[in-house]
């Protein structure tokens, strides 16, 4: 009888010590990995940054291009400035595509404030300014490229693409 | 009474064994499963989560229609050297390949890459010919970009920078 007593009286015991919580700190130190997170930011170089710029002038998607910058790191006097190269750009002053028989599809070319809205024509101008970056502020505007209807031949793809010039300048 | 006694005894005997068999479980259980110390979100967590995966997708969307153009300011070269140390690289989210020259001010060419797939860097390169000390203000970095699937050309850019040959 006295066994029988003892043995229940020890499984008891057993039962309450695993609710202790020393017992799950026992229990819990055998399945838990310690780690230690280690980070480091590596900052941007001075005088680096990064543009991202349209990829296509895809008029039947969006007559809009926007651009953007990241990880700029450049004097507090300066701007990262993004102009159209207008001699790579340009055929007579004025933004050309062209379709597989090499017939072309006049366009007008905008700048668009992006608070107001407004548009400024920058067909005929040398090198104009679409977008400005400093030190963590965005000023980019954007571009717009209008074809122009009466100027298009026959239907089709017509391509042409945009080359801008990327530079760092003093305020 | 010593009925009683039998009786309590199986009682005691049985209910020995459960106990035992609920602690063996107990153990296996706490071995077996790692519960998370706080498996609930709260709202907030989830509202930032949704933000986050908003972002990334408009980023993603995003920068399917633009190129990542790398630029700086200033480079310095050895004079009177062919090898160059330099970092041109094609950031792992573009979808191009990379063309990279370099031209002085003069529009003389004085390297070009092959193609630089994303997420590739170039850190040494091989100049057509020797160069002066001086500084080459208004140097260009040419970046040529074409579709990585049907190798159709793209835009592209110039980054103007000061180039700096030095002894």
């Amino acid at each position: 009888m006295s066994k029988r007593f003892a043995s229940l009286l020890l499984s008891m015991v057993v039962i309450i010590s695993l609710f202790h919580p020393t017992a799950y700190a026992a229990l819990d130190t055998k399945i838990t990995e310690a780690t230690t997170k280690v980070t480091y930011t590596a900052k941007v170089q001075e005088g680096y940054y990064e543009v991202n710029i349209p990829k296509t002038a895809d008029i039947g998607e969006s007559e809009y291009m926007y651009f953007s910058a990241n990880n700029v790191n450049i004097g507090e006097n300066q701007l990262l400035t993004i102009r159209v190269n207008t001699d790579r750009t340009f055929t007579n002053g004025i933004f050309v595509l062209k379709n597989a028989f090499s017939e072309e599809l006049e366009t007008f070319l905008y700048r668009v404030d992006r608070n107001s809205g407004a548009e400024y024509s920058i067909d005929y101008m040398t090198n104009p300014i679409v977008a400005t970056f400093s030190n963590g502020v965005s000023t980019a505007d954007y571009l717009r490229v209008q074809p122009i209807y009466e100027s298009i031949s026959r239907p089709g793809e017509y391509t042409g693409y945009i080359y801008f010039t990327i530079a760092v300048e003093n305020d | 009474m010593k009925k009683a006694w039998g009786i309590f005894n199986s009682i005691a005997g049985v209910l020995s064994v459960l106990l035992l068999l609920i602690a063996i479980g107990i153990i296996i259980g706490k071995t077996t499963f790692n519960v998370p110390s706080s498996p609930m979100v709260s709202n907030g967590e989830v509202e930032a989560m949704e933000k986050t995966v908003i972002a990334e997708t408009q980023e993603e969307t995003q920068s399917e229609k633009s190129i990542s153009i790398p630029g700086f300011e200033r480079l310095v070269f050895r004079a009177r050297q062919a090898e160059q140390k330099v970092r041109f690289y094609n950031p792992q989210k573009n979808k191009c390949y990379f063309e990279i020259a370099i031209c002085l001010p003069d529009g003389a060419e004085v390297f070009r890459s092959g193609l630089l797939a994303p997420g590739k860097s170039i850190d040494s390169i091989k100049l057509k010919y020797n160069l002066e000390p001086g500084k080459y203000e208004g140097a260009i970095l040419r970046y040529s970009c074409y579709a990585t699937e049907s190798m159709e050309q793209l835009n592209g850019a110039d980054i103007v920078f000061n180039l700096e040959v030095v002894e």
